[in-house]
């Protein structure tokens, strides 16, 4: 398993280097002009030359690459915002704790409503508990974030009082966000595990078991969920990872600073060390956790534990 | 005489603004029975012209103010960077003026047009060079004292660090002695001594920021009579009253460095319902810039004052006049287009009644805004016209003609009106918009549009103004003309000697008659507080000042 796990973390190499590469040159051929954007739209040609000469972005491409990957995968320094003038690492340590939280507490909630969700509705195919459980994914997969966080707000801010509009002051501000970011994958969740479910729950073994005088409880909870749970376990954690750098409309919305909204900002201001710096470290933050996801599947499924011995 | 009038100008602009709702109650419910339509129209533009008169009015009333405790405001723009020179955001903007002090701010009452906040007293030497006294008996938060040598040090500092387009502009700023610089511009330009002074460059301790370990982005120290207390980037922003504040003298304290509260906070909140949202759960005493949309609803309510600012930023269509291009080498078309549109529709359809149709290509607030353009024809709305001037201009109509803008709400909505007043004169648009900084690319690219819809910000002179239309280096015109005469005008205008009347109605009569740019509307400002706030104080730029607003005994947080 260890030799797997090295394996796995040598790949991350290229794979992070290949995302540097690829945003690299994205941001590079994209118009729009750094050096506008800071002198503002009343700057002569000869004004934005100077000061992109001094930013070195009249470089070649592969000079400007080479700099970049250097940087980055040597010194390990993912440079300095344009606007700011703070380290991108500094920067994205600072925000990342409210994207996390953001994150973090989505997936829980997602597990926490969309698994019972999935199961009722498994356990009890076509009854109207089923039938009440899709309808509910259906909702939530439907609806867009921004609008139910927006409606929430109404409810519990404006008419109700009891929870904050905005910010990040405390835990009660970030209720609204993760009920918001959780809806898409609570209703993912509950479908998913109802799929994966049905499919156990029919498998010889559980009848066996069934046949064999164990309680429909049992049966269900111990013996079918945790191999209908497998595929489950695949999705929450790559949920996890896009959540960690997708939320920008959230953070948006609720005036949340995390990376999301970092991000859409430099985007915008042509903030190249920005971008650049915060899509490595997301990418390789998402090999992470897709990392630790094989690792789990691979302790709760033996099958695939014994493929790496 | 110039300067006086234009301090009269940007007095107007800070001056406190005192209560006055701005557009009362709803018209339709208080409406009398059988009132018709017109006549309702006619009720709420008395109504509107009354109020602004209200405001005025109460300006110089006697309020009773009190100390505030504590005062939470959302700002809608992201600030980033608290640093004394980097470049110009609107986050950073709408701080800048609590976090620092500058030399000084424009006052219709001095000699010089300005009145000092760090500056004791001042003296033009000539076209290029002002001497600049300051006060001895200024400290920074740390305790520093500032002399000339700090001053010298922050313009020299900001002029190399080159964040602004200005930055060119000074030649030098040198140490007279220990409390009078010299500061000299390196060209003949009408107001940007006075703007460095007033708006460009915050003066801090030269000790202050060498010893600090970030450049200010995040630990400012200066002689505000605010101390920075706490930031979470891009959330909120904490600053308290500096109880040591170096100027003793009540009477010598500027309008903008007032601290009626004990503590500000800073809400950053970028999302435009949820501004209104956080004042209405009382998570803000007030809303700065709140968008006109999201004003009405607070406006025909007690428990909040609607404060309605002249805005200085106004929206206007320029031509693709390059060789090739639609509008090459013909004014009928462009003035075709012009008539087209009907601002007045813009104004009410776009901003809800809250702008103003514009009669030049100026703010009518500009000292060198000459009143008789009010009284002049500018392109009104006339259908038949444009027809006409379109047929007589011989110009391809069948082709579609492109409409490039920065991707916001107002210039999206702005663009679809403008296309659905085109298409009755039989032309089709297209709408492009554009992230800003695509935007700022394309807009000097010949080939990519046709029309450009924008916005320009203009707060001391119109001719500040004519750099949009000038040709600087290989930078081109705004409208990509190549007109000798017209960069003759804009030449002589933006210079102190050329500055005259004759001179600027040349300039103006020459780019209307030519219709190289064509000036929509000017859209208000609006910002928001619970009534127990009397007053509020902007700067010359319209940036609120909660530190200086009028506080009653009411207030609470």
């Amino acid at each position: 398993m260890s030799k797997y796990v090295i394996k796995r973390l040598l790949w991350m190499i290229p794979v992070a280097v290949g995302v540097a590469v690829v945003i690299f040159t994205i941001l590079y051929f994209t118009p729009g002009d750094p050096a506008v954007m800071i002198l503002g739209s009343s700057a002569t040609f000869e004004d934005r030359q100077a000061l992109r000469e001094t930013m070195g972005l009249n470089d070649g491409y592969i000079v400007q690459l080479l700099r970049f990957l250097k940087e980055t995968f040597i010194e390990f320094n993912l440079g300095t915002s344009y606007f700011t003038n703070k380290a991108v690492t500094t920067e994205i340590a600072a925000r990342l704790p409210y994207t996390f939280i953001l994150a973090l507490g989505s997936m829980v909630l997602s597990c926490v409503i969309g698994i019972p969700l999935g199961i009722t509705a498994a356990v009890n195919q076509n009854k109207l508990s089923d039938r009440i459980s899709m309808l509910i994914a259906l909702i939530g997969v439907s609806m867009p974030q921004f609008w139910i966080g927006l409606l929430l707000v109404l409810v519990f801010s404006v008419h109700l009082g009891i929870l904050p509009p905005s910010g990040v002051g405390t835990f009660r501000h970030y209720i609204i966000p993760i009920i918001a970011t959780s809806l898409g994958g609570i209703a993912t969740q509950a479908r998913l595990v109802r799929s994966s479910m049905l499919e156990v729950i029919r498998s010889d073994y559980v009848t066996t078991a069934r046949a064999k005088g164990v309680s429909k409880f049992t049966a269900v909870y111990k013996h079918a969920l945790p191999n209908a749970l497998i595929p489950v376990i695949t999705q929450v954690g790559t949920s996890f990872g896009k959540t960690l750098g997708g939320t920008i409309v959230i953070e948006s919305v609720f005036s949340i600073p995390g990376i999301g909204n970092y991000m859409i900002s430099a985007v915008n201001n042509r903030d190249y060390p920005v971008v650049r710096g915060s899509v490595v470290f997301l990418a390789v933050a998402f090999s992470f956790i897709v990392l630790l996801v094989d690792i789990i599947y691979a302790y709760v499924d033996p099958r695939i534990k014994a493929q790496y011995k | 005489m110039k300067k006086k009038v234009l301090a009269l100008f940007l007095a107007g602009m800070m001056t406190v603004t005192m209560l006055a709702g701005c557009g009362g109650k709803n018209e339709d419910a208080d409406s009398p029975a059988g009132t018709t339509q017109s006549e309702q129209q006619e009720e709420k533009e008395e109504e509107q012209l009354n109020t602004a008169g209200e405001i005025m009015a109460e300006t110089d009333s006697e309020v009773e103010a009190a100390q505030a405790g504590e005062v939470s405001t959302a700002i809608s723009y992201d600030v980033s960077n608290l640093a004394p020179w980097s470049s110009a955001t609107s986050g950073r903007l709408s701080l800048m003026q609590t976090l620092y002090e500058y030399l000084a701010y424009y006052d219709s009452e001095s000699d010089t047009g300005l009145s000092g906040i760090l500056m004791k007293e001042c003296e033009r030497i000539d076209d290029f060079t002002m001497r600049v006294t300051i006060y001895d008996t200024i400290y920074d938060s740390a305790g520093n004292h500032l002399t000339a040598q700090d001053v010298a040090f922050c313009f020299n500092t900001w002029a190399e660090m080159g964040n602004s387009v200005k930055c060119k502009l000074l030649d030098s700023c040198s140490v007279v002695d220990e409390y009078t610089v010299d500061i000299k511009l390196n060209t003949d330009s009408v107001g940007d001594i006075e703007n460095m002074m007033c708006g460009l460059v915050p003066i801090v301790t030269q000790a202050a920021y060498e010893s600090s370990d970030d450049e200010m982005i995040e630990h400012v120290v200066s002689t505000s009579p605010y101390i920075v207390t706490d930031y979470v980037e891009g959330s909120t922003l904490t600053v308290e009253k500096n109880e040591n504040y170096w100027q003793k003298d009540e009477s010598l304290i500027s309008p903008f460095s007032l601290a009626n509260a004990d503590k500000i906070t800073f809400h950053i909140v970028t999302e435009a319902s949820q501004v209104s949202t956080n004042l209405e759960t009382n998570v803000v005493d007030i809303a700065a810039n709140m968008s006109s949309a999201e004003v009405a609803r607070f406006e025909a309510d007690d428990n909040y004052n609607v404060f309605a600012i002249a805005g200085s930023n106004f929206h206007w269509i320029t031509f693709n006049c390059s060789e090739g291009g639609l509008f090459y080498n013909n004014p009928e078309f462009r003035k075709a287009i012009c008539y087209a549109i009907d601002a007045g529709g813009i104004v009410e359809g776009v901003f809800n009644g809250g702008a103003k149709v514009s009669k030049a290509y100026g703010n009518p607030e500009c000292v060198d805004y000459n009143r008789a353009w009010d009284s002049e024809e500018y392109y009104e709305y006339n259908i038949e016209k444009a027809k006409e001037l379109l047929a007589s201009s011989g110009a391809d109509t069948s082709q579609v003609i492109r409409i490039m803008y920065p991707q916001t709400s107002v210039n999206k909505s702005m663009a679809q009106i403008i296309q659905s007043y085109l298409l009755e004169i039989g032309l089709n648009c297209e709408l492009l918009g554009y992230e800003s900084a695509l935007y700022q690319t394309y807009k000097t690219e010949a080939g990519e549009w046709d029309i450009i819809l924008d916005e320009k910000q203009s707060v001391d002179y119109v001719t500040s103004l004519a750099s949009t239309l000038q040709v600087s280096g290989s930078t081109p015109a705004i409208c990509l003309v190549e007109d000798e005469k017209l960069q003759e005008l804009v030449s002589l205008v933006q210079s102190n000697e050329g500055h005259t009347e004759e001179n600027i109605n040349a300039y103006m009569s020459y780019i209307k008659d030519e219709c190289y740019v064509y000036a929509i509307c000017q859209a208000n400002i609006y910002h928001v507080t619970e009534s127990s706030i009397n007053g509020i104080v902007t700067n010359f730029k319209g940036w609120l000042l909660p530190g200086c607003a009028v506080y009653t005994e009411d207030f609470e947080r």
